[in-house]
């Protein structure tokens, strides 16, 4: 699917829209470009591409009113490229229905990464079983391997990570977390977040110094940034 | 002066008696003449010169009608009556005629102090605004009610430092200025004597406390209306400073959206191109089309561009905090995700050198703003690659502090030349001058963000050779979990 995938590039400085556009071809990705969000939405229904790549700040829509705009019909995913700085946009772009976000200035590599986490996200129903360098998780029989050996989560830790695990790639907001998984105590706070992630991160990471498997994301919430294994 | 008007009064009675004696009028209409000229003094007299004009007016009419004539004695009783009568009716009238005329003065004064006061409100609400307008308000106010001297002061920081708004009448004096600052400490009236009455100085208070002070020197208002009249000039004050304080407000945030659009405008021109220049180095080099020698030089492109980056980065960080616009947020960061993000934004580093990090067990989260840290931790690395002999690896430390409770070390240690004079000089001075390229800029960011994150970096020699960057940071709160 990688290969034939159409992506939306929506950047309206012309400079950074061909370099992105030069890159994502030069990976066999099928690429469609826009200026701003208006000729974003028309291409959208005309091209049907499987990912939008979007800036935020564009003259005529704005990356938010395309977010909004495009929500209404579709769940193609969408990364936000966004500014250093700007994590109120970036909470503002995930809470309208954005799938991630990538900060410039970004490298292409981790750009690509991005991508393909997304691609591979929407083409993907719900695993059993979900294995990672040196992680495994079985969802049916509710497992967790950390090389070979098995380690004891307490449910609740079981299901923050099968919930950073299956959105690998994919920053989760801290209220997501709240809301999939303490879905029964609405008075779950960031710091009961925090404390969990920290008691998780304690049990699967093999060197809790130099973190593998799950990364904060500043004011946002938390990231899986281990790849899955084909 | 009231011997005077009383020598006229007994005047008018003498004419009065010399005209019934002339028309040789009978007791009761010489009575009656004499009760109406006693009644006329007493409509414009006060009542002390009324009076005597009565006794004045009763002797005479003894003296001159009742038998025996030219003698103060009267021999028919019924005679003694009438006298007595003519006596009472003409004091009684007096007073009567006098209280009635004190009543209309009264209210002839009160509607004037009420027009007085109207004047001033209407001369305060309609004007086009400023403390220039309230000090005429105040003059003319003044002037309307007599005051012989007097006008409006608003006090500055203390009382002693003075700015006459307004004055009129007789210039202002030592002693004047005396009394308003006395009015400005004290915050009370005073009401003494002087050569013009009475003076009387009283304060204007405005958001609790003491703006200014209304003097009036010798006006004739009463207390009451010159409160009103001070309670409208300190509604007009405050109303002053109010709208004085919304326009600077407004005025420091139109500055403020020029600020952040200045600075949009410089990180959009700035960045969109490095943001290219990243991309197609990067691209160059994944490409494969660069010849062995020049993979080299398109690193170091990269390297710099991303290092240029982070610095217009730092710098626009810094104007923001300095204007105002921002202010850090800080939030529970792990030092171990500090440090991964750190490595990420330094991949031109960690590909060539050993960067090891090692968190203490028990060091707690730190509480800062996550890309304040970032900026500093990856400043100090920068520094710390630029200084370190090629093979040795840079260590990223975290732990508690062993100072003081509730704080976090974050070190970064190099096995460079140490602090070497000229790197001691520079991290122990205040404002020492920036020097590109190097530990210069770098250091004054770490050592300028660190402070807004509320904290501090020191430098010392490492053992073994080599310099540690130790960075204090406050530590997270520790959150309990709930038992899940």
């Amino acid at each position: 699917m990688l290969g034939t995938s159409r992506i939306l590039v929506v950047e309206d400085d012309p400079a950074i829209r061909r370099a992105i556009v030069a890159q994502l071809r030069g990976e066999g990705y099928d690429v469609v470009e826009a200026a701003n969000g208006s000729e974003a939405l028309a291409s959208a229904r005309a091209d049907k591409p499987d990912l939008v790549l979007t800036d935020l700040a564009m003259p005529v829509m704005d990356g938010f009113g395309l977010i909004t705009t495009l929500r209404k019909s579709s769940t193609t995913p969408v990364i936000v490229l966004s500014v250093r700085g700007g994590e109120a946009d970036r909470v503002r772009a995930l809470d309208l229905g954005a799938d991630d976000f990538v900060a410039k200035p970004f490298s292409v590599a981790e750009l690509l990464a991005r991508v393909r986490a997304q691609l591979r996200r929407s083409g993907l129903g719900t695993p059993s079983q979900l294995r990672f360098a040196g992680l495994t998780i079985d969802f049916d029989k509710r497992r967790v391997l950390r090389a070979d050996d098995e380690i004891r989560l307490t449910p609740t830790e079981f299901a923050l990570l099968a919930l950073l695990a299956s959105s690998a790639g994919k920053v989760v907001t801290t209220d997501q977390i709240i809301a999939r998984v303490w879905r029964d105590t609405p008075t779950t706070t960031a710091d009961t977040v925090r404390v969990h992630v920290a008691s998780l991160r304690k049990k699967i990471e093999p060197d809790p110094a130099s973190p593998r498997f799950i990364v904060t994301e500043p004011w946002i919430g938390y990231r899986f940034i281990a790849e899955p294994l084909e | 002066m009231l011997a005077l008007r009383l020598a006229r009064g007994l005047l008018l009675v003498a004419l009065l008696t010399g005209c019934a004696i002339a028309l040789r009028l009978n007791s009761a209409s010489a009575g009656f003449l004499l009760l109406v000229g006693v009644l006329l003094i007493a409509s414009r007299q006060p009542l002390v010169v009324a009076s005597g004009a009565a006794v004045a007016a009763t002797l005479a009419y003894n003296f001159f009608f009742f038998p025996p004539k030219h003698t103060l004695t009267i021999d028919d009783p019924e005679n003694w009556i009438a006298l007595l009568t003519f006596l009472l009716t003409s004091l009684l009238a007096n007073r009567l005629l006098v209280r009635e005329r004190q009543q209309a003065e009264k209210a002839r004064a009160s509607h004037e102090e009420i027009e007085a006061l109207y004047d001033l409100s209407v001369s305060l609400l309609r004007g086009a605004g400023g403390t220039e307008q309230i000090g005429d308000a105040a003059s003319r106010y003044l002037g309307r009610v007599g005051a012989a001297s007097g006008g409006l002061i608003l006090f500055g920081a203390s009382p002693q430092q003075q700015r006459v708004l307004s004055w009129t009448g007789a210039p202002m004096s030592d002693e004047v200025e005396d009394i308003a600052a006395g009015v400005g400490r004290h915050g009370r009236t005073t009401d003494i004597p002087s050569p013009f009455g009475r003076d009387v100085c009283v304060p204007l208070t405005a958001g609790g406390r003491v703006r200014a002070a209304l003097l009036a020197r010798g006006a004739n208002q009463t207390r009451t209306a010159l409160d009103s009249a001070v309670n409208l000039l300190s509604f007009a004050i405050e109303r002053e400073q109010f709208t004085s304080e919304r326009a600077r407000v407004e005025a420091l945030g139109q500055a403020n959206e020029l600020k952040s659009s200045l600075l949009q405008a410089v990180s959009h021109d700035l960045k969109s191109p490095l943001t290219v220049l990243a991309v197609e180095s990067e691209a160059l080099e994944r490409s494969g089309a660069v010849a062995d020698g020049a993979t080299e030089h398109v690193r170091t492109i990269r390297d710099e561009v991303g290092r240029l980056h982070r610095r217009i980065d730092n710098l626009l960080s810094l104007a923001r905090f300095e204007a105002g616009m921002v202010s850090p947020r800080t939030e529970p960061t792990p030092a171990a995700d500090l440090f991964r993000a750190a490595r990420e934004a330094l991949p031109t580093i960690t590909a060539d050198r050993a960067v090891r990090t090692t968190v203490a067990d028990d060091t707690r989260d730190l509480l800062v703003d996550p890309s304040l840290a970032l900026e500093i931790v990856i400043n100090l690395i920068e520094n710390a690659d630029d200084a370190s002999p090629a093979d040795a690896p840079i260590e990223l430390r975290a732990l508690p502090s062993a100072e003081v409770e509730g704080r976090v070390w974050v070190e970064i240690a190099d096995r460079g030349p140490g602090l070497t004079p000229e790197l001691a000089t520079r991290v122990r001075a205040i404002g020492a001058p920036r020097v590109e390229g190097g530990r210069g800029l770098g250091i004054e960011l770490a050592r300028t963000l660190a402070a807004l994150s509320g904290g501090s970096v020191e430098w010392f020699e490492r053992d073994g050779g080599g310099t540690i960057a130790r960075l204090d940071l406050p530590a997270a709160p520790v959150a309990a979990a709930e038992a899940t």
